[in-house]
């Protein structure tokens, strides 16, 4: 092939702008520290990296999910066993008073005792995290347990009432149904007089004992309604009405205690997490199944003591004691396994984050030294491409003629 | 018997010669950097001899010379190098348009970064897998609603942008069909000018040179078909119709008279070429111009409807898991079940339209992440949401296939019911994530810009291969120039001595002779 010198002008110039080019691509890659800037530097690879910056994103969240599920779990584990203590002291009280050899002050006293307990039981039950309560389940801004007295609790009784009352228009047959069931339970605990509606129930001349009896007897009636064929509409109507009226009840002395916080059968039990794709799990203890028994058994030890029911409190109550106990030490392990899953799942996201950050940065971070080496030898190429054009490009035959 | 001046007029012709030929080496050297000049040369030829006129002249005995003339000036070309190099030319120009497109648009969606669409998914997201672990918050339904700003503002700023390229690209268009008809008419006044010059038996080299310079430029715009006839004078072609023949030229124009809906997203007004004698559409393929309409015709088009499906898919599958939730206790049961809506109810155009509806953006309380009305702690339905990111859009219709919305109704769009994976709503309840279908438009999107890039790459070596080529052929060695030049020097002292020695003849005969006995 016959070479002309714009041929050779051209090539050297075509080749010095390659070699800028690929100089240039590895100055790019070295001052934004990437490797792939735009999708067509390497389309594999941005799929890549947006997949696992998508995956970094998601874990980064579960991570801070597990942490935050740890950080209740803490709080739910130390209120449990707070409450354990406050059970082994209200117990050995229990144990003194039951040895019978007490003069009426001391039992009063040790009655005292208990009812301050019980007080106290009431306050860790309403503890919060973060501004929402531990123990309510889905209603974390209720104050789980409220403490009434005598007016109070025929006042929510009398609401009950009214509510149910008020579904007589849209469900006729469940109003009537769940106020028959209402008044026969009044009625049961002689708390109404036969023929007597719920709404003749009054506080005045009412026994806290029998008062006591009812209310625990109530949310069972009322929740057995909910099992005899419901359509649901029906169901749903009952579930609005156990969701805002509060049907849970304990009580010592003239003091009731009423649960506020959410329920299994109408599904507001459980705060759940997700800790990983799919992988949900309840963190929270309902108030009403770990301290119920608690104050049941405690509003007894109340009263046996108070009326110097020495056998009553080593036959029953001290059995009673253990077995609310072992209840609330179930849910103690049941906090502390959940908690070991949760720092598990923890180590393990921890560890992910680490292979996926690797991987991140594998396809998406320049190897500097590798880059450094390109850029030399780029840098290399071009002087060379430099030198050699300089020296053809140079001498024709012009320069040798006179 | 030679006349006695016929050694001069030899050596005569021979300087001329000669001298002509160093003249084409001077305009040689000259023009060795001319874009699209071809290297010329003088051919000498021996003149018509003289047969001897004598009384005993025997025909065969042989004719005089009559020394040297120059027959023609020739260009030295490729004409088949010059033809492959045009057709390579438009496929050049088609992938520059198509790269220098493809790359804008890689800029605008702006991935893998950090300030585009797919990370602001991916924080809206974690929002809202923050706001199911903690729906009483009004902090973090505060986040949600800004994540979900960020996102579809995104969104539409990436879709507006395209639209905007669209427009670019359609400008730009006209000012390329200015260029083609320039470009014509010079090509038309050469035509005319070499057929001028080639009808009296010349060669017209250098209008012919710039005539290939302008059809080469020509090319790399539209792609055109060139046909030479026999006085030298070119027919160009552009989809089988003639652009140039002879002295004529049949101009191009650019209308954008009528505003386009049909098969395009939204409506603009776009540039059509047509012819303007006879408002025919011009068939225009290849080239810079050719690459540049099928990339505003499909590329943008195509980018824009993949953007418009998608956001399209974010404001179904999100809405019909939100419409299934209830408000927190602070919010109105009775807001509508929308969290994305579209700005004017305008549902043509997705990406253009997608926002966050009204009633969100002004009460956070109404986003719906609860699964229970009125209870304030229950982020089921925010969790549903956020599990989205994970599970595809296995919630996006009905167990017949029919899209639903917010309200779980079927949606009737233009009095008919609208069925996934139709070309209504490409998209079907089994496909993968928001996040991975988002991932292959940008994939593919890589995939096709570094294609055109390869090919702008490839192109341009092919073309650089025939330039050179061409250049073999047609290029001013100056080397060679130089050797010629001596050559010519010589030869042309060799004639001027010729001359002197000749005189030196005639001395002796008209001084000397003669001269006896004076």
């Amino acid at each position: 092939m016959r070479i002309t010198n714009k041929i050779v002008n051209n090539n050297m110039l075509r080749n010095l702008n390659q070699n800028m080019r690929r100089l240039d691509e590895v100055n790019q890659q070295l001052a934004s520290g990437k490797k792939v800037s735009f999708p067509s530097d390497d389309p594999i690879a941005a799929g890549s990296i947006m997949r696992l910056r998508s995956s970094l994103h998601e874990n980064e969240q579960y991570l801070r999910n597990v942490k935050q599920g740890v950080s209740w779990l803490h709080a739910t584990d130390s209120v449990l066993q707070d409450a354990t203590d406050m059970m082994h002291r209200a117990r050995e009280q229990t144990v003194y008073g039951a040895s019978g050899t007490l003069d009426e002050t001391d039992r009063k006293a040790l009655a005292d005792e208990v009812g301050q307990l019980f007080d106290n039981m009431v306050q860790l039950g309403n503890s919060t995290h973060g501004g929402k309560q531990l123990f309510s389940g889905q209603r974390t801004r209720e104050t789980t347990f409220e403490e009434k007295d005598l007016d109070g609790v025929v006042e929510s009784i009398q609401s009950l009432n009214t509510a149910i009352e008020g579904m007589e228009d849209d469900f006729p047959d469940l109003s009537d149904e769940l106020q028959s069931r209402l008044e026969g339970q009044l009625e049961e605990h002689g708390l109404i007089e036969p023929g007597e509606t719920a709404a003749d129930f009054e506080s005045a001349n009412q026994e806290a004992d029998a008062v006591s009896a009812f209310l625990a007897d109530l949310p069972g009636v009322i929740l057995e309604a909910r099992d005899d064929g419901l359509e649901t509409d029906e169901r749903d109507a009952l579930d609005e009405l156990l969701r805002e009226q509060p049907i849970h009840f304990f009580g010592y002395g003239n003091t009731f205690v009423s649960y506020h916080g959410g329920m299994e059968d109408n599904e507001t039990a459980y705060l759940t997490r997700e800790i990983g794709v799919n992988v949900n799990i309840p963190l929270n203890v309902l108030g009403n199944d770990a301290f119920g028994d608690v104050f049941e058994v405690m509003a007894k030890a109340y009263h046996y003591l108070d009326d110097g029911n020495a056998e009553g409190l080593s036959s029953d109550v001290l059995g009673e004691f253990d077995d609310a106990m072992d209840n609330l030490l179930g849910y103690c392990s049941e906090v502390g396994a959940k908690t070991n899953r949760l720092e598990l799942a923890e180590q393990r996201l921890s560890d992910l984050k680490v292979n996926l950050t690797a991987l991140f940065s594998d396809s998406h971070d320049v190897d500097v030294a590798e880059a450094i080496m390109h850029l030399k030898n780029e840098e290399n190429t071009y002087r060379t491409a430099l030198s050699v054009g300089a020296r053809i490009i140079q001498p024709s035959l012009v320069d040798f003629l006179r | 018997m030679r006349t006695t001046f016929t050694g001069i007029e030899i050596a005569r012709r021979g300087t001329t010669a000669q001298q002509r030929s160093l003249d084409t080496v001077a305009h040689n050297v000259a023009n060795a950097n001319t874009p699209g000049y071809s290297r010329q040369r003088a051919v000498h030829a021996a003149s018509n001899p003289f047969p001897m006129p004598s009384l005993a002249h025997t025909p065969g005995s042989g004719q005089v010379g009559m020394g040297v003339q120059i027959q023609e000036v020739t260009q030295m070309r490729d004409q088949f190098a010059e033809m492959r190099l045009r057709q390579e030319y438009h496929n050049l120009g088609y992938w520059q348009s198509q790269k220098d497109g493809l790359t804008q648009v890689e800029r605008i969606f702006n991935e893998p970064s950090e300030h585009a669409v797919h990370n602001a998914l991916d924080e809206y997201w974690n929002a809202v897998q923050d706001l199911s672990q903690d729906p009483e918050s009004e902090a973090e339904r505060n986040v949600v609603v800004q994540r979900a700003q960020v996102l579809t503002g995104n969104i539409r700023h990436t879709y507006k942008r395209l639209a905007g390229l669209r427009e670019d690209v359609n400008a730009d268009a006209a000012v390329q069909i200015d260029a083609i008809n320039s470009k014509a008419e010079e090509i038309a006044n050469l035509n005319r000018e070499i057929g001028k010059i080639a009808s009296t038996g010349n060669n017209p080299n250098d209008l012919i040179d710039k005539r290939t310079l302008l059809l080469e430029e020509l090319s790399e715009i539209v792609d055109i078909d060139v046909h030479v006839d026999d006085v030298n004078m070119a027919a160009v072609s552009i989809g089988g119709m003639h652009i140039v023949q002879r002295g004529d030229v049949s101009r191009l124009e650019a209308d954008n008279s009528e505003t386009v809906t049909e098969g395009v997203n939204g409506e603009y007004r776009r540039q059509v070429m047509r012819w303007e004698s006879t408002g025919q559409a011009a068939d225009i393929s290849g080239g810079r111009l050719g690459g540049m309409l099928e990339f505003r015709d499909q590329n943008i088009e195509e980018y824009m409807s993949q953007l418009n499906t998608w956001a399209e898919d974010l404001y179904y599958s999100i809405n019909h898991v939100h419409g299934q939730g209830e408000v927190h206790p602070d919010g109105q049961e009775t807001s509508p079940k929308e969290f994305f809506s579209f700005i004017g109810d305008e549902d043509n155009e997705a990406a253009r339209n997608i926002q966050v509806a009204a009633h969100i953006a002004e009460d956070v309380w109404n986003i719906r992440a609860s699964s229970q009305p009125g209870v304030e702690g229950n982020g089921e339905n925010a969790l549903a949401m956020a599990e989205l990111r994970a599970h595809g859009l296995s919630s996006l219709g009905d167990a017949e296939g029919y899209l639903l919305d917010a309200d779980g109704e079927r949606v009737v769009r233009d009095g008919e019911l609208v069925q996934l994976g139709t070309e209504a709503f490409p998209v079907t309840n089994t496909d993968a994530t928001l996040g991975e279908r988002f991932n292959a438009i940008i994939s593919g999107l890589g995939v096709r810009a570094q294609e055109a890039m390869k090919m702008v790459e490839t192109e341009k070596s092919l073309v650089n291969h025939l330039q050179n080529l061409k250049e073999s052929t047609a290029g001013v060695n100056l080397d060679e120039e130089m050797a010629d030049m001596i050559r010519f020097q010589h030869s042309y002292n060799a004639s001027a001595r010729m001359m002197t020695a000749m005189d030196e003849a005639l001395e002796t005969i008209i001084n000397r002779m003669g001269l006896v006995g004076r």
